[in-house]
């Protein structure tokens, strides 16, 4: 029983350490933006994609082809994002929400044209685990576990140490007063989405480091990501943070009550059950 | 052909009672439901259902709708309070709850199963071939329902929707309790997304959950949008259209054969993609109208 | 460039205006075998979909360049039902109603094969589909509906068979959550128990989750000898992925579908070695087999794999029952001629040039399919023997094979 609790433990630490890199932009980007990004886990695909282009295609080992897939994620995405979201002549979040549903399907379905519908993988070898007791994690699964921790903790320093991470945060907090005392908002939203779509082309390399990539893999991401975003109170990337990991623990840990069937709906309950208690999450600004 | 226009013409009918409800939540009280295709299902199993245990057509449309406006109702009391992008993904994650529930809840929905077998009602009622009846009561349940938007429309309940949507601060100091009309709301537009699961659970005659994924939301938000929020009779032109455009892209690959087969389905998609960007950005009435978010630390000072 | 709903209103017309012109040219092709693919194209079912609809195309060219099927060329309508009931019955009305086609084929997953077959049914003409739940066998459809995978049930009783045969006591069931996976689910316990064996864990998992971890340590609790995998190729790579990086013991056993070679390739040669895979038998020898995968391999540089190979039987045994019908594209000729030209007596064939000089002739054949012997029953189901394959380096090794009349499947 303890053995496989602490099993369960280590599959939601590992879950969540991907969604918290989904989440975390997202909510960085709703804070800055005002709108919830639909798109943002098809950034994730769209990571694991470019990565996958240049690793299985062109054959250039997986971790050049990771940084060429993160900087080809972000020559597609941040322009995509800045034209769908900052260009349009939208203004309201309803709006951007719509839009971003529309981005959703385009991103999908232009990977599907090109690359096909079918699951595809990394050119990487199956791996056998180090068992340490109950716990078991394969070489890949630690260095998920390092780079996410890695990112997670960047982001923090860039938002509480640098200018960048000021502009960002005041315009966060009051846009029209950020604007008025003159931080170039335009240049600071160009940074947020390249942030944003670091983050989640990287998390969405992990995922295909893992597992299999399909152009549905983001959406099929967009309840978890979204749940752990609100759970640790939208436009709040330390909330997310937290968020991902009672996501993922929850999730997990609930199959030992009742069907794994149902784990995506505990997420969900979990979620909703907070919101009632807290309507801006449990680390949002009360 | 005739009787593919005669299909058309069913579908367009059963889809037009989804967007004249979604049309009573965004277009006239401002509620971003991104969770229709919930009490679309809930209409449709519960209607489905009950025939099949030998209740009449009409009583478990009834209590189709019944349970769909409960469903709302409680989903309302819980989220409703909370901001609209909140509401947003609430609603979408409720939409998805629901149909994990009729995936797994076997022995009540045969889950994955589906339910197989549902009676048309009146069948061969007076000699008239099956689809045209059929097609007969979906227009009867369209007017039925597009009379009643319109009458609601303009009645003192919508007139405080519509205040409330355009100024919830001041429909809410003119002492209207905002939480209460948008429940009503809710349930009035999910009732009516109820009555189109049942007519289209009896129209296959077959439901499963996977008829029930949040894309049929989707295109509902899109024919809403192509009509023009707020307009019953947008509602309806604006579903013609949609399905006209969902249709008629079929009929694209007769005309471009150069193509394979896969990759035009997900040129359609793309296609799709792109046209709801467009409406949103290019049609005013959406545009005209959007609430200006107030910080969070205002609200919570 | 700003557009306003009038404009809309118009583009709208126009596009309707021309799907009304595409049926009437439709139309005016009367003198044609006119078939529907209604295969998943998008969504999730799409990976086999694609195989489908591209067998249909090189079947129905390698027809028509010989003149086709009694003198009418083979005119595919493919439509895509994005793996949801409602696009395929919308899609389906389309094939139906416009195109008027004289055979729908193509129809995976369960849920959209019951959802087209009452237009099928309602229209007279055959349809094929590759779902396996039972029901399918039972729905009232007044013998227009086929298939040409094998029913969960018949194929609980080969797994059950097998285990025994091999020397497995104890089983665990990771199954998907659709009416394929859940029909074996329930289906399989009881025939193993029959063979004397115990079922000690059985997880239903949904599809496309981001991981799987906890549903496998769930269904190896018991440390069974076998796990029975029940879902397919996508799903299986992610499953048996994480249930080799776990290390956990046991030995896999599945359809081949699922163990196809893109599984292989997916996990690696080294680690698929010993899985136990339970496919129908004699399709890779049959002249059908040979002929789709050479097809297929000129065409994608790909095997055929187990749904091209479906694929194949469809358009073959409709497209032989016309002939065998001289021509008669009425869908009531085409469902008087499909045993006739698919099940024994008469001689074995499994190519249309085999076939077709035999039939002109007035010759009984009996077609031979790539997928299975495409003997239908009474149900329109299949009876096919099975193979019972390891694999080793890579490649399916024929172990034993399972006659169908050894199976107790009541």
């Amino acid at each position: 029983m303890i053995a496989e609790f602490v099993h369960l433990t280590v599959t939601g630490v590992l879950v969540a350490s991907l969604l918290a890199l989904g989440a975390v932009g997202l909510s960085l980007t709703f804070g800055v933006a005002r709108f919830a990004n639909v798109a943002h886990p098809d950034f994730m695909m769209l990571g694991a994609y470019t990565t996958f282009a240049f690793n299985s295609l062109i054959g250039v080992p997986l971790g050049w082809a990771a940084l060429a897939g993160i900087v080809a994620a972000l020559l597609v995405g941040v322009p995509v994002a800045r034209i769908a979201y900052d260009k349009l002549p939208v203004t309201g979040t309803v709006q951007l929400l719509i839009i971003s549903i529309g981005v959703s399907f385009i991103l999908r379905h232009v990977v599907l044209f090109f690359f096909g519908s079918g699951f595809l993988q990394f050119a990487v070898p199956l791996q056998r685990p180090y068992v340490w007791g109950p716990v078991r994690l394969t070489p890949y699964q630690i260095l998920t576990l390092v780079v996410a921790s890695v990112l997670v903790l960047a982001v923090h320093l860039l938002l509480s140490r640098t200018k960048l991470g000021r502009i960002l945060r005041a315009i966060a907090d009051n846009p029209v007063l950020c604007e008025i005392s003159g931080a170039d908002v335009g240049r600071a939203r160009l940074a947020m989405w390249a942030i944003a779509v670091l983050l989640a082309s990287t998390g969405g390399i992990l995922f295909g480091l893992n597992l299999v990539i399909q152009p549905n893999m983001g959406w099929d991401l967009v309840i978890p990501i979204f749940s752990a975003a609100i759970l640790g109170g939208i436009g709040n990337p330390y909330g997310a943070m937290a968020g991902a990991l009672v996501i993922g623990l929850v999730q997990e840990w609930s199959t030992l009550l009742i069907p794994s069937v149902y784990k995506e709906a505990v997420a969900f309950c979990a979620m909703a059950l907070c919101l009632m208690f807290r309507p801006r999450g449990l680390w949002g600004a009360a | 052909m005739t009787e593919y226009l005669i299909a058309l013409a069913t579908i367009v009918g059963i889809q037009v009672l989804l967007t004249l409800g979604l049309n009573f939540h965004y277009g006239i009280t401002g509620l971003v439901n991104f969770g229709h295709v919930a009490f679309y299902a809930l209409g449709a199993y519960a209607s489905a259902l009950l025939t099949l245990a030998g209740v009449p057509f009409l009583v478990a449309m009834g209590a189709g709708v019944g349970v769909a406006v409960l469903a709302s109702l409680l989903l309302g009391t819980a989220t409703l309070r909370l901001g609209e992008d909140y509401f947003a993904i609430l609603t979408l994650g409720f939409s998805e709850f629901v149909r994990l529930l009729l995936l797994n809840a076997r022995e009540l929905t045969r889950g994955a199963l589906g339910i197989p077998g549902i009676p048309r009602p009146w069948r061969g009622l007076g000699g008239v071939p099956d689809h045209i009846m059929y097609l007969g009561l979906v227009l009867i349940a369209v007017g039925v329902a597009f009379a009643l938007c319109e009458v609601l429309a303009r009645s003192p309940l919508g007139r405080t929707l519509r205040a409330i949507r355009d100024d919830e601060q001041a429909a809410m100091a003119l002492g209207k309790d905002v939480l209460r009309f948008r429940l009503t709301s809710l349930g009035w537009g999910a009732g009516l997304a109820a009555v189109a699961g049942s007519l289209w659970a009896h129209y296959v005659t077959y439901v499963v959950p996977d008829q029930f994924t949040p894309e049929i939301t989707f295109y509902t938000w899109m024919a809403m949008i192509i009509g023009g929020p707020g307009s019953t009779r947008g509602a309806l032109w604006g579903t013609a259209i949609l399905v006209a455009v969902l249709e008629g892209t079929r009929f694209a690959k007769d005309v471009m054969p150069m193509i394979d087969e896969p990759r035009l389905a997900a040129l359609r998609q793309v296609a799709i993609g792109l046209g709801l960007i467009l409406m949103t950005v290019y049609v005013r009435k959406l545009g005209g109208r959007s609430r200006p978010r107030v910080a969070p630390a205002t609200v919570s000072g | 460039m700003k557009l306003d709903r009038r404009q809309f209103l118009a583009t709208g017309l126009a596009g309707g205006a021309t799907a009304l012109l595409g049926g009437g040219l439709a139309r005016a092709q009367a003198e044609a075998l006119r078939i529907g693919a209604l295969t998943p194209l998008t969504g999730g079912g799409a990976v086999y979909g694609t195989t489908m609809s591209r067998t249909y195309t090189l079947l129905a060219d390698e027809i028509n360049k010989v003149g086709g099927v009694a003198g009418k060329p083979i005119q595919l309508f493919t439509e895509d039902t994005q793996t949801n009931p409602d696009a395929g019955v919308r899609g389906a009305r389309k094939l139906v109603d416009v195109n008027r086609v004289h055979a729908i084929m193509g129809t995976w997953s369960s849920a959209v094969t019951l959802a087209v077959a009452p237009i099928a049914v309602q229209a007279r003409i055959p349809q094929f589909c590759v779902s396996s739940s039972p029901v399918i066998s039972t729905f009232k459809d007044d013998d227009f509906l086929y298939r040409t995978a094998y029913s969960q049930a018949v194929i609980s009783a080969v797994y059950a068979t097998t285990a025994q045969s091999l020397g497995f006591k104890t089983a665990a069931l990771l199954i998907l959550n659709n009416p394929y996976g859940i029909g074996l689910g329930d289906s399989f316990p009881d025939r193993f128990a029959k063979v004397g064996g115990k079922v000690t864990g059985k997880v239903i998992y949904n599809p496309n989750q981001s991981s799987y971890r906890s549903e496998i340590q769930q269904a190896l609790a018991g440390k069974p000898d076998v796990i029975l995998f029940g879902g397919y190729t996508p799903d299986g790579i992610q499953v048996f992925k994480e249930w080799f990086q776990l290390g956990l013991g046991g030995t896999w056993m599945g359809p081949g579908f699922a163990f196809d070679q893109k599984f292989i390739q997916g996990i690696g040669a080294q680690a698929a070695e010993g899985i136990v895979v339970v496919e129908g038998a004699p399709n890779l020898a049959a002249t059908a087999y040979k002929n789709a995968d050479k097809l297929f391999r000129a065409a994608h540089n790909q095997d055929a794999d187990f749904f091209a190979a479906m694929a194949y039987d469809h358009l073959m045994v409709v497209s032989l029952s016309v002939l065998a019908g001289k021509g008669d594209t009425s869908g009531d000729a085409i469902k008087g001629q499909i045993r006739k030209v698919s099940n024994p007596p008469g001689k074995v064939v499994g190519t249309w040039a085999e076939a077709a000089p035999l039939i002109r002739t007035g010759e009984k054949v009996n077609y031979e399919g790539a997928s299975s012997s495409c003997d239908f029953d009474e149900n329109g189901d299949v009876q096919t023997d099975f193979g019972v394959y390891r694999i080793k380096s890579g490649k399916w090794a024929l172990d034993r094979v399972i006659k169908f009349g050894e199976l107790k499947t009541s």
